[in-house]
């Protein structure tokens, strides 16, 4: 027995590569359907927030992840974009990041779709502008001096939309889909203590405990959180999307790593009292 | 153009997985294309959105109105001078802008955001007072309210009725001590120990012995349950990163797009085979 756990612990680890191959795999292919999904204090404060805001209001969307984040970030701008366009809520979109140009237009061009929004009047995309910060402070006092032209280089100021809103503290909402800095800690820090709007967001698991104590502190309202809280979010506004599809992956990697967990530590303790034992 | 964006992006993926069974030829061409691309396409839409938009433009609009947006570009040349020893030291009137401006934006806000409203946050009385105004008052009539118009209307407790009935309770927990108020309060108490305890972990102007050994020892478990929770979800972003790939890799794998990923995966391995034998002789006499 203590041998086994010895040469245990001395595993080729392209052995775990391929388990957690197999169970991410096998899901994506055969769904298990697994239950257990639901949406948690912090994600549905997200949703009330878009749901009991007026029809029409005005909410400013900021994608600032890259490809790498995207599997994450994406299904929660899509499920909350789909929750805006449904509310008739109107949405300008822009970025911090410059390698989420590309998603964010794919994310606004799928979901104003299906919801028949009209560029222009009911969506806005701004693209991406270098400086973070300084993009942020800026936009405080004048949006329209920040981004003279939006993503397809039209006027700003010949959008309906836009002649609605001059400058920050004229949206009703920010919300922030970020995968680190700049990110929903820049919003808070530059925007929203500063020019007094209210914040939410989402952003990946890493950032998770870093970004809850501003949820805590009332900073920010609510948090959607990884691919988890994209899965919630996709529940509350009964669109099942990638996020819900990829529960079932997620969780069984899980279980195989709590449980790797404990094989390894029951191996360690038994090798290390046998050696104890020998010597 | 769509199959190929799929089988490219079939490729690159199985290409950076190879990396998984040891470093390969696939994996290196996969990582330098992905550095090269992200920097040139980054270098790009820089050149056009500060360089054109910012000066060019604004100069071909009105050069006479405008001309110090050159002033800007003129200070982040100095930047270079750092390559030419001689004037290097002009490259400092631009680092000095940089952090002076950097300073003035940064320190004000991060006090404020990090510090002051964190401080605030934490510093919560450690018992709640119940709030006997007329306005908490009616918030609970209100939300009571909103709570048996819910259930009127749908009998078993969906998500929606769920939400009315912990709004209810919330506002409740304000005006008099329920479970809710006892469990902020629990909250409350379980931050303010945390943020003193890891403080007095980090604090090494006193001898930790006695009950200020037991503090910090309090303050390491919270470390420790912070590192774990981050952990914790940093296995989960990664898994989730996984699993972005694999959709991927079915999305394409179907008959739309050829097969890609059938195809691809068996020339690989087939080719890493080939590899493999080719250079075995080569790492044993190594």
């Amino acid at each position: 027995m203590g041998l086994f756990f010895q040469k245990l612990l001395a595993i080729d680890r392209r052995w775990i590569f391929i388990l957690l191959g197999l169970v991410v795999v096998v899901p994506t292919y055969h769904p298990l359907n697994l239950p257990g999904l639901k949406a948690s204090p912090n994600v549905r404060a997200v949703y009330d927030t878009i749901e009991n805001l007026p029809e029409g209001s005005k909410i400013l969307v900021s994608f600032d992840y890259d490809p790498a984040s995207m599997p994450e970030l994406a299904p929660q701008a899509t499920a909350v974009l789909t929750h805006c366009f449904r509310k008739k809520h109107k949405v300008v979109a822009m970025g911090l990041w410059v390698t989420g140009v590309a998603m964010a237009k794919e994310s606004l061009n799928t979901t104003s779709k299906e919801a028949k929004a009209v560029y222009g009047e009911d969506w806005v995309y701004l693209g991406w502008k270098p400086g973070s910060v300084a993009v942020i402070a800026a936009m405080g006092s004048d949006i329209h001096n920040c981004f003279p032209k939006d993503a397809a280089g039209a006027d700003v100021g010949s959008l309906k939309l836009m002649q609605r809103v001059k400058k920050l503290s004229d949206f009703d909402l920010v919300v922030s889909f970020a995968a680190g800095s700049p990110g929903i800690d820049t919003w808070i820090a530059y925007g929203s203590d500063k020019y007094k709007f209210k914040i939410t967001g989402g952003t990946t698991a890493v950032n998770v405990p870093s970004m809850a104590q501003y949820v805590q502190s009332g900073q920010m309202i609510g948090l959607i959180g990884a691919m988890r809280g994209g899965a919630e979010y996709e529940l509350l506004v009964k669109k099942p999307g990638d996020a819900t599809a990829g529960m079932d992956a997620i969780s069984l990697a899980h279980y195989l790593i709590v449980l790797l967990i404990i094989i390894g530590n029951i191996a360690f303790f038994i090798s290390r009292k046998r050696k104890g034992a020998a010597s | 153009m769509t199959i190929l964006g799929a089988w490219i992006a079939v490729g690159l993926t199985l290409f950076m997985f190879s990396f998984l069974y040891k470093d390969n030829p696939f994996y290196k061409f996969g990582e330098s294309l992905y550095v090269g691309i992200a920097l040139g396409y980054s270098l790009v839409r820089l050149w056009y959105q500060t360089w054109i938009d910012k000066v060019w433009e604004v100069l071909k609009s009105d050069a006479s109105g405008k001309w110090w947006v050159l002033l800007p570009v003129a200070i982040g040349l100095l930047l270079l001078t750092r390559f030419v020893p001689k004037v290097s030291w002009l490259s400092r009137w631009a680092f000095a802008f940089l952090i002076g401006y950097g300073s003035g934006m940064a320190i004000p806000a991060i006090l404020t955001t990090s510090i002051v409203k964190q401080a605030e946050a934490t510093a919560k009385p450690l018992v709640s007072m119940p709030d006997k105004s007329e306005a908490a008052k009616k918030s609970v009539d209100g939300a009571k309210a909103a709570w048996d118009k819910a259930k009127a209307a749908e009998p078993t407790e969906t998500d929606a009725v769920r939400a009315t009935r912990i709004r209810y309770e919330e506002a409740r927990s304000r005006t008099e001590y329920t479970f809710v108020t006892a469990y902020r309060d629990l909250t409350t108490l379980a931050i303010f120990i945390g943020v003193f305890s890891v403080l007095f972990y980090f604090f090494f102007s006193i001898e930790h012995k006695g009950p200020v050994r037991i503090f910090s020892r309090i303050g390491i478990l919270f470390l420790m349950i912070y590192f774990g929770a981050s952990y914790g979800n940093t296995a989960m972003g990664r898994f989730s990163l996984l699993y972005g790939r694999v959709l991927t890799l079915k999305k394409f794998g179907g008959g739309d797009y050829y097969y890609s990923t059938g195809i691809l995966v068996v020339v690989m391995i087939g080719v890493l085979t080939a590899l493999h034998f080719k250079n075995r002789g080569k790492e044993e006499r190594a």
